[in-house]
This record gives structure tokens, C-alpha cells and sequence, in this order.
């Protein structure tokens, strides 16, 4: 049930631009149903999910492998999922009202809702594998999320800033889990947790695992890329940044944290981390007039408080980071609503700028004072009770180090309280004089809407009731909690924990943020007195600007343009290479025959002659024929060792490739120009020479090196009369290996469309000045009458060479030849014309029709209920003529025969076509 | 093994190579039809010494030679063919068009090489550092300047 509802968030989301552009922003209302269908789900399964047994399903990916997705849908994922999902509804609902009717709200509501799938399968899938995917998923719609404004160059330079941070660290993350899940034994991440394994292997994992988590937390130093990505519009920084993306990294914190935080670096590197970050964040927000701005250091700052509490992995502090968790995603979110709002209305976000806002946009107002309180730790709202739980849990931390964590977090939260004032202030304070308005800025903004207001309202009652009666949320957080530890107490959250040392801490933490508050010039003043570290963003902007840098010197180097050059450089690999591989393996020459056949050596020798003709002549014409004679070798070397279909084939084909070449060369000089490469002749002789030996000396060491190989083609030679055919060549042809056969000739029908698009396009191209005169064609009378009275005799010959081809040598290849070079001699006696005429179809019918007869013939395979291409045979009564049979065979040999028809035919109506010429 | 057809594989990919290496269209097609002549004689040679005619009609004396390269070979044959086939048309194109058929360097590729882009983001980068933070935002520039933020957000 889970699979398929996140299945059905990738489903709507996909047709969410059709829906959008049908129903306008009400189509977002469908596009909330995944989410809502999700939580309603959830809420139902509560009961049984607290009571400690987890909803599990199982989708098998690649079982071989071990790898599964697997659901485990325990409490603590509950919390999750009822955040990403509740979260994501509401912000459904507000991107509608806010959005209005712009032109790509379809891809981003489509956008929105494939980000919450990604990360409600992210917080219940259990396979680490199936957690990186989703992981990943995230980071990449996050990415075009942040990127929406794709025309302002800040925002894509933001966009690419957040991809490559988190995407980085989420490489470093899936490095880490290979590791855990070998030392392991196990993918599962629940199995890892409950028996972790240890040792230096694990430790280096871990740091890997937390490198990843820490980018996607925007922890310290990979802060940076948070801020930036504020350029979003404002309902897409209310969900990736208060309930989802960035609670990606905190949530595999948590889940890790009961196993490994014992093992040698985790502790300190989660304190350490998430306290700086909590202070770093906190202290920028000090300074920010932006308000979207100050939210998005502040969520920094408390992302890393998270870190902490969930990290340290006590039982305390599990629950009150459980606790801090859903408490900032609703108070985070509503601020983040609010501050769109307040853009939305007065078109400014610029503190300085706004004035009194309590009383042109009360209720904007009192929804920002919930929540700042809230984040302030402000009783009686859900904030202060998490952060009551935080304090009483560092309290209670039992090392050393312990009073500084707890010194260090409450600093940070009176940094916390600060900024909440700050914000406030902007909103409700007077305007501050010297700041130049924004575009478009309204004097007297009004009170928005409530479909606007709604779903920040709904946040900021579940903030206020949860903080006045925490039992209403207690259920929900504290089976969370002891989903990952079982030591956490029934105890419910409580708003009043009596008088204690973590009361005195909360209040005089407000009290010193108010100060901070108060002195806030001074604090400006000193802040910019500070010396100015470089950033981490300034840093990764620097550091990917060396890396194009370095890319493109290392490719000025490698990549000159020059074909010559890049053909030596893999030439040179295969010699080094398996070359190299070649004389080390070597133990012992081979024996070796001269040959079978007297009759062998004087083919060799006198193709090794018109080898070293076709490179010396200089004479295009003379290097084509030697380049021929090497082929016409081949067919005797193939007579020689019993092949004779190949013979054929081999003759007929170097026929058709002299005639082609020659037409080809009529359009070019005589002779070759001089050659012009970089390499000298010397340098390419020996290279040529040193692959000819390498050549040699594979066939002889890697044939001569296994006696005792049994011939490849034993099985089928033994089958062959079984499948119908004698001649067994043809019969792996047509059948044992019918498929290699189809895509060859899929390849030869695609090859002939290309050389007709070539030709075609290059006369529609060429200047007609630069034309190159070619000798008019005089047809020979006699020659003409002969090839007439021919044609159809060798046209016939052909098809009995097709039919005969299943017992004796023949087949389609052969037949198509054979007809081909019958239309080739017409061609060659009457011209084009000629040709024109007797051709009976197009050369592209010819090509269409065989591949199909082709494809059509395997497809008797399944009608005989075997496999496609299985060779059957259509057995029918035609009236007249009696039982009809047809092998499927054949007619898949027909269609070979077609094909190479049409490609000789494509060759000779493209390059043999006579020219028009002026004149 | 046979000697004679070892040497027969080593000059055809000695000479196919040393036509391969050039700039001329035609030459190269020409080198790569010697390729694959002797591509398919080093797969006959896969199938061992010579032997009677593969044909399951009883005629044959003695032992056959293996069919399985010999219907490989057959692939071969017709692939090299529209492999030429269709570097000719190219040839061809080039000739109509060019009046030869000379491979030339890639212009992209050249124009890579002499890429001066990274110096100017190097520089930049240097130039934004020299200026001073802007004092209210203490944010990251480019992404993080209220200003450009400002900007970038849309309704």
C-alpha cells in the first residue's frame, strides 16, 4: 500500500502539467490527493505502527543481488511521513493561492509533489540502497525546485550550488554504505542498526555516511549552499527547508545513531559539527534584513541543534530532538508562509522597510509572533517544550564534555531568541529611515486572503495546542523516539517540568537574547568589525571555477582536434595493453603448419603484394583495385578452408564495392594530395607494423594456446538437419541465431536510408559553381542489348539461390547480391536511365517491405507457441492449389533478400545518379 | 595453426592501420576494408584447421570445417559493406561539397584548446573578493546578497 501510494505521487506528478493546464490552480487540489491519501493512510495505521509493529512490504528489484526495496514503516518514520505529507499538503494548498496563475505553475506543482514522494519513500524504505535512491531523488528535484526562476542567472548559480553540494556528499554517502552494508553482511538498514558491526572499515564508513548527511543538513561547513537556495519562490523554501530536504541528513542521523554513536569518531564529529553550525547560523541571522534570509540561517542553526540531540544517541535527548523535530517543522513552515505573505501583500521582505504591520495585517502578524515564539522557546508552545526536553537531556549527559555541549547550546539559543525578536520587530517595529524602497513596494499592504492565511493558521494551532497540551502530540513523538531507542520512557512530553535547573536556563536564555536583542546595533557594529573568513560557498565557487579550469587545460592537451593523432593514441593503447598482456603470457611458441594448402601461400603472398600496392599508389583508382585484390584473396582463402557461402558472398560483395568506389571517385581528384598529418611517415609505418605483429602473434598464441577447444559449431552441426537445412551456415543464419541475423539486416536497412539522406541533402547543399564536371555517359548499344537479354536470367538465378539456400549453398544474403549486381550491370551498360526503368519499386519499398517480411517471420515462432524466431512452418489449404506450406524459414530469407536489394539499389540511384550540369 | 594465414592477418592490419593513419576519407575506407578482411580471416581461423564444406547432406569426406565463424563471417561481410557503403556517401558529400575529401581537425575541438574561459572566472572570482562585504547581509555572495535574492524572488 505504501509502494503504490508513492507510486501514485510519481504517477500524478508526471500528468501534473496536463491537470494544472486543464483546471487551472484548482488542479493542485488533485495534486493533492497523493499526499492527503498518504497521511490519511498513516493516521489510520498509527495505532498499530506505535504499538511497536512496523508496517512491512517487500518489492523485489534484484533478487540475485540481494538488493530489495523494502518497507519498514516503524514510528519514527510515522513522524516523518506525517510531517513530509502533512507539510506537503499545506503547502499544496498555499502555493496555489500564492502562485496565482503563472505560466509554469503546472511544472511546479508537478515538481513539488515528486520531491514529497521522494522523500516520503526516503523516511519508510529500510534497503540502503533503495535510501540512496531516494536520496538522490531529492537532491535532483530539490535542485530544479530551487532553480524555478531557470531565467535569473542567481538562481540557477544557486540551483547548481545545491545539487553539487548535496549530490557530492550523497556519493560519499553511497561509498559509505557500500562499506557498512559489507562489513554488515546486510543492505538493511534496521539489521545494521540492531547488530552493528565495527571496526576501521566502519569508522571510515561512518564518516562517509555523515559527510552526506551533513550536506543535505546544510551542517557547517556545507552551510552554504542553504542560504542561496532562498532565491525559490517562497512555498517551495517552506517545504524543502522546514519539514523535508533538509531534514533528509537529520533523519539519518537519528536512524544511525542508536547503532554507531560509540564508534571512535561519530560523537564527537556530530557534536562538534552541529554545535558550530548552531552558532554559525544563529550569528548570521543576527545580522539579516531580508526576513526569508534570517529564516534560512535560523533553520541552519537549528538543523544543527538537531544534529546534536539526535547524534549524541541518548535516550533523552532522542526524545527531545523527536520532539524539536516536528516543533520546527511547524513553526518553520508557518514563518516561512508567513514571510511569503507578507511578500505577496507588500511586496517587500525587507525588514527595514516594513512598518506596523500589526495593524494593516494583524493576523499575518500574530501567526509570525506564534511562531518566532515558538522558535524562541517561548512558553506555552510546542518550541519551549522541546526545548525544555533539550536542555533537561544535555543536563543528564554523563562525560566531560557534557556542560560544554549544554553552554554551547544554550549560547546558541539565546543567539535563537535574538533573531526571533529581530524578525518581530521587522514586521511590528518603525520603519528604519535611509532604505531606498523595493520595486514595486506597497505602502499600506492589506490583509491577505485566507487561502493564503489558511494553511499557515492550521500550523500555527497544532504549534499552540501542542505546546498547552502536549498529550496531543505526545503519542506521535515519543513513539517516534522509542522506535530508535527502546530506553525511552512512557513518560509524555510536559509543558511544565517544575522548577529546575532547565526552567532557570530557558528563562535566563530569553532574558540575554532580549539583551542581544537590544544591543543589536552594537552586535551589527561588532559583527562587522569581525575579521571575514572566506565562506564556505566562496570556496566552492573557487574551487569549481579551478576545476573547469583544469578540465580544460587537460583537454587542450588531449583533444587537438586531429583524427590522425586520436586514431595513434588508441592504436597505441591496444598495443601496450593486450600487447603487453600478450608477451608476459607467453610461456612457449606454438607448433605451427606452413599451411593446408600449397594453394594458401600463394593467396597470402599475393595478397600481402596488393596490401603493401594499395598503401603506396598514389593513384586513387590503382589503390581501390589493390584494395579489391586483397578481397578476391579472401575468397580463395575461403574456398580453401570449406566455406563456400562465404566465398560467394565475398566475391559478390568486393564486385559491388569496386563499382561503388568507382562511382564515388568520378567526383574526386585522380590522386591522393599529399599527406598532411602531423604524424610523419616513419611514425605511422611503425605503428602500422608493430599492430600487424601484435595481429599475428594474437591469432597464433591465443588459437594455438587451448588444443583441446571444441569447435563452436559442433552443436549446431549436429542439430541442423533437425531444423530443416543442410546447409548448416545458412540454418544458424536463419535460425539458431535469427536474431543477430534481424538486427544485421535492421543495420543494412538503416545504413541504406543513411547513404540516400546523405547524397540527397549533400546536392541540396552544393554551389553550384563548385561542381565538378563529370563525363557524360554514352551507353554502348551492344552492351545494353546483351545486359537486357541477362537481367532476367541472373534475376532468376538469384531467386533459385534464395530458395535452394536452406540445402546447398545460397540464401538470402547471396540471392539479394546476385539480383543486386543484375540491376548493377543494367546500371552499368544503360545508365541511370536504364535502371530507372526496370527497376520495379523504390529502393526504400524494397528496404520497408523485407525488414518487415523479416520481423513478420519470427513472429510464426509464437504463433507455433515457441520462441520468436523459432523456425515453424504455416501449413494451409489454399482453394486450387491444395495444402500450401511455407517455412518461416524462408520467408525470413525473402526478407534478407529484400533488404540487400534495396541497399544495392539505394547505392547505385544515390551515388550512380547522373548529374544534371548547366551548360 | 597456420603460418601462412597468421602472416596473412598481420600484413592486412599492418597496411589497413597505415591507411587508417591518414587524412584522406577515401584512403580511410579503404583501411578499414582491409580491416575487415582481416577480421574475418582471424575468425576463420577461430574454427581451426580447413575441412570439408559445413553441409549435412552426407557428401562430406573427412572432418568439416566449424560453421559457426564461417556464418559469423557472413555478418561481417554485409556490415562491412554498408559500412563502406555509407563512408562513401560521405565522401561523396565531402566531394560535392568540397571538391575533396580531406579530413580536417575539428574546429570545436581546436577552439577548446585555446579556451581562455577559465582565466576569466579565475579572475572573477578575485575581482568579487576585493570588494567588501556588503555590510547587512554577511551572507554568501553571488546566492546569498539580500539584494540579488530580492530580486530573484517571484510571485
Amino acid at each position: 500500500m505504501v509502494l503504490a501510494l508513492l507510486g501514485l505521487h510519481g504517477l500524478v506528478a508526471a500528468f501534473a502539467g496536463p491537470i494544472v493546464a486543464r483546471l487551472g490552480r484548482r488542479g493542485f487540489a488533485v495534486l493533492a490527493v497523493p499526499p492527503a491519501a498518504l497521511l490519511a493512510w498513516a493516521v489510520a495505521a498509527a495505532p498499530r505502527i506505535l504499538d511497536g509493529d512496523p508496517i512491512r512490504e517487500r518489492l523485489s528489484w534484484a533478487p540475485s543481488l540481494g538488493f530489495e526495496v523494502t518497507v519498514a514503516l516503524d514510528g519514527f518514520s510515522l513522524l516523518m511521513l506525517t510531517l513530509v505529507s502533512g507539510v506537503g499538503v499545506l503547502v499544496l494548498a498555499y502555493a496555489a493561492a500564492y502562485l496565482g496563475d503563472r505560466a509554469d505553475l503546472g511544472r511546479l506543482g508537478g515538481l513539488l509533489l515528486a520531491f514529497g514522494g521522494s522523500m516520503a519513500g526516503l523516511v519508510v524504505v529500510d534497503d540502503l540502497l533503495a535510501v540512496f535512491l531516494f536520496w538522490e531523488a531529492t537532491s535532483f528535484t530539490s535542485y530544479l525546485l530551487i532553480g524555478t526562476e531557470d531565467r535569473s542567472a542567481t538562481a540557477r548559480a544557486a540551483a547548481l550550488r545545491a545539487l553539487l553540494t548535496t549530490g557530492a556528499g550523497g556519493l560519499a554517502m553511497l561509498g559509505g554504505f557500500v562499506l557498512l552494508a559489507l562489513e554488515g553482511g546486510t543492505w538493511s538498514l534496521s539489521a545494521l542498526v540492531a547488530d552493528p558491526p565495527t571496526g576501521t572499515t566502519v569508522d571510515v564508513a561512518l564518516v562517509l555516511v555523515l559527510v552526506g548527511a551533513f550536506t543535505k543538513s546544510a551542517q557547517f561547513p556545507f552551510h552554504y549552499w542553504l542560504p542561496g537556495a532562498m532565491v525559490a519562490p517562497t512555498p517551495v523554501s517552506a517545504y524543502l527547508h522546514s519539514a523535508t530536504m533538509v531534514k533528509a541528513g537529520v533523519y539519518l542521523i537519528a536512524r544511525l545513531a542508536p547503532g554507531f554513536a560509540d564508534a571512535a569518531l561519530w560523537r564527537p564529529l556530530v557534536v562538534v559539527v552541529g554545535l558550530v553550525t548552531m552558532f554559525v547560523g544563529g550569528w548570521r541571522a543576527l545580522s539579516q534584513n531580508d526576513l526569508k534570509l534570517l529564516l534560512a540561517h535560523g533553520t541552519t542553526s537549528q538543523l544543527g541543534l538537531l544534529v546534536v540531540l539526535f547524534g549524541m544517541g541518548f535516550e533523552d535527548a532522542t526524545l527531545a530532538g523527536a520532539a524539536l523535530l516536528l516543533a520546527h517543522a511547524l513553526f518553520k513552515a508557518a514563518l516561512f508562509m508567513v514571510v511569503g505573505i507578507v511578500d505577496h501583500q507588500a511586496h517587500t521582505r525587507d525588514a527595514r522597510r516594513l512598518s506596523e504591520l500589526h495593524r494593516s495585517m494583524p493576523v499575518t502578524t500574530g501567526m509570525a509572533v506564534v511562531g518566532a515564539a515558538s522558535m524562541a522557546g517561548l512558553p506555552p508552545l510546542l518550541g519551549f517544550v522541546a526545548k525544555e526536553g533539550a536542555f533537561e537531556s544535555l543536563l543528564h549527559v554523563d562525560a566531560a564534555w557534557g556542560g560544554w555541549a549544554l553552554a554551547a547550546v544554550a549560547a546558541g539559543s539565546v543567539l535563537t531568541v535574538a533573531y526571533s525578536a529581530r524578525m518581530v520587530w521587522g514586521m511590528v517595529g518603525p520603519e528604519v529611515p535611509g532604505v531606498a524602497p523595493a520595486k514595486g513596494e506597497v505602502q499600506d499592504p492589506r490583509e491577505a486572503g485566507w487561502w493564503l492565511l489558511g494553511p499557515a493558521m492550521v500550523l500555527t494551532v497544532v504549534t499552540v495546542v501542542g505546546g498547552i497540551y502536549p498529550r496531543t502530540v505526545s503519542a506521535l513523538v515519543v513513539g517516534a523516539a522509542r522506535t530508535l531507542m527502546d530506553g525511552v520512557g512512557h513518560g509524555a512530553l510536559a509543558l511544565w517540568h517544575g522548577f529546575g535547573v532547565p526552567l532557570l536556563l530557558s528563562a535566563v536564555v530569553v532574558l540575554l537574547g532580549w539583551l542581544a536583542w537590544r544591543g543589536r546595533h552594537q552586535v551589527e557594529e561588532l559583527q562587522q568589525r569581525l575579521p571575514h573568513p572566506p565562506s564556505g560557498g566562496r570556496i566552492f565557487d573557487i574551487g569549481v571555477a579551478r576545476l573547469m579550469r583544469g578540465a580544460d587545460v587537460f583537454i587542450g592537451h588531449v583533444q587537438t582536434g586531429s583524427l590522425p593523432l586520436y586514431l595513434l593514441v588508441i592504436l597505441s593503447t591496444v598495443l601496450v595493453v593486450p600487447g603487453g598482456a600478450l608477451l608476459l603470457g607467453v610461456d612457449s611458441l606454438p607448433e605451427v603448419d606452413l599451411a593446408d594448402d600449397p594453394g594458401q601461400v600463394v593467396a597470402v603472398v599475393l595478397m600481402g603484394v596488393a596490401s603493401v600496392g594499395a598503401v603506396m599508389m598514389r593513384q586513387r583508382l590503382a589503390a581501390v583495385v589493390c584494395v579489391g585484390a586483397v578481397g578476391y584473396g579472401m575468397a580463395v582463402l575461403f574456398m580453401y578452408q570449406g566455406a563456400p557461402d562465404l566465398a560467394l558472398t565475398q566475391v559478390l560483395v568486393e564486385t559491388l564495392l569496386l563499382v561503388l568506389f568507382v562511382l564515388v571517385l568520378r567526383h574526386l581528384p585522380g590522386r591522393f594530395a599529399p599527406n598532411q598529418t602531423s604524424l610523419s611517415r616513419g611514425s605511422r609505418a611503425v605503428v602500422s607494423a608493430l599492430v600487424g605483429v601484435l595481429a599475428a602473434g594474437f591469432v597464433l598464441v591465443a588459437f594455438s594456446a587451448r588444443p583441446d577447444v571444441v569447435p563452436l559449431g559442433d552443436e549446431f552441426i549436429a542439430e541442423s538437419p533437425e531444423a530443416g537445412g543442410q546447409n548448416i551456415v545458412n540454418a544458424i543464419l536463419v535460425e539458431f541465431r535469427g536474431f543477430d541475423t534481424l538486427g544485421e539486416t535492421a543495420v543494412v536497412t538503416v545504413t541504406a536510408l543513411g547513404v540516400l539522406g546523405l547524397v540527397r541533402a549533400a546536392r541540396r547543399e552544393r554551389d553550384r559553381s563548385t561542381d565538378r564536371a563529370v563525363e557524360p555517359w554514352r551507353p554502348s548499344f551492344f552492351l545494353d542489348a546483351a545486359v537486357r537479354a541477362l537481367f532476367r536470367v541472373v534475376l532468376l538465378f538469384s531467386l533459385v539461390l534464395l530458395l535452394r539456400g536452406h540445402d546447398e549453398p545460397g540464401g538470402g544474403f547471396i540471392g539479394g547480391l546476385v539480383a543486386g549486381c543484375a540491376f548493377m550491370l543494367l546500371y552499368l551498360a544503360g545508365g541511370d536511365r536504364s535502371l530507372r526503368r526496370r527497376e520495379p519499386l523504390a529502393a526504400e519499398a524494397f528496404l520497408g517491405v523485407g525488414i518487415s517480411l523479416a520481423a513478420l517471420a519470427g513472429a510464426v515462432g509464437w504463433a507455433n507457441g515457441g520462441e520468436y524466431l523459432e523456425s515453424g512452418a504455416l501449413a494451409g489449404t489454399l482453394p486450387g492449389l491444395g495444402e500450401v506450406k511455407l517455412s518461416s524459414g524462408l520467408v525470413f530469407d525473402t526478407g534478407v533478400y529484400l533488404v540487400v536489394v534495396g541497399l544495392v539499389l539505394a547505392l547505385l540511384r544515390s551515388l550512380g545518379r547522373e548529374e544534371v550540369r548547366e551548360a | 595453426m597456420i603460418l601462412v594465414l597468421a602472416a596473412g592477418v598481420g600484413i592486412i592490419f599492418a597496411t589497413g592501420t597505415f591507411l587508417l593513419l591518414q587524412r584522406t576519407l577515401s584512403r580511410i575506407v579503404l583501411g578499414l576494408g582491409m580491416y575487415g578482411n582481416g577480421v574475418n580471416l582471424l575468425m576463420m581461423l577461430t574454427g581451426g584447421r580447413a575441412g570439408a564444406p559445413p553441409f549435412a547432406d552426407g557428401s562430406a569426406k573427412g572432418p568439416m570445417a566449424d560453421p559457426m565463424p564461417q556464418a559469423m563471417s557472413l555478418t561481417t561481410i554485409v556490415i562491412n559493406l554498408g559500412i563502406i557503403a555509407l563512408l562513401l556517401a560521405l565522401a561523396y558529400r565531402s566531394a560535392t561539397l568540397t571538391g575533396a575529401d580531406e579530413v580536417e581537425d575539428d574546429l570545436e575541438d581546436r577552439r577548446i584548446a585555446q579556451a581562455r574561459r577559465e582565466e576569466e572566472i579565475v579572475a572573477e572570482i578575485e575581482e568579487e573578493e576585493e570588494e567588501p562585504m556588503p555590510a547587512t547581509t554577511g551572507g554568501e555572495p553571488p546566492a546569498g546578497g539580500s539584494t540579488s535574492i530580492g530580486e530573484g524572488a517571484q510571485r
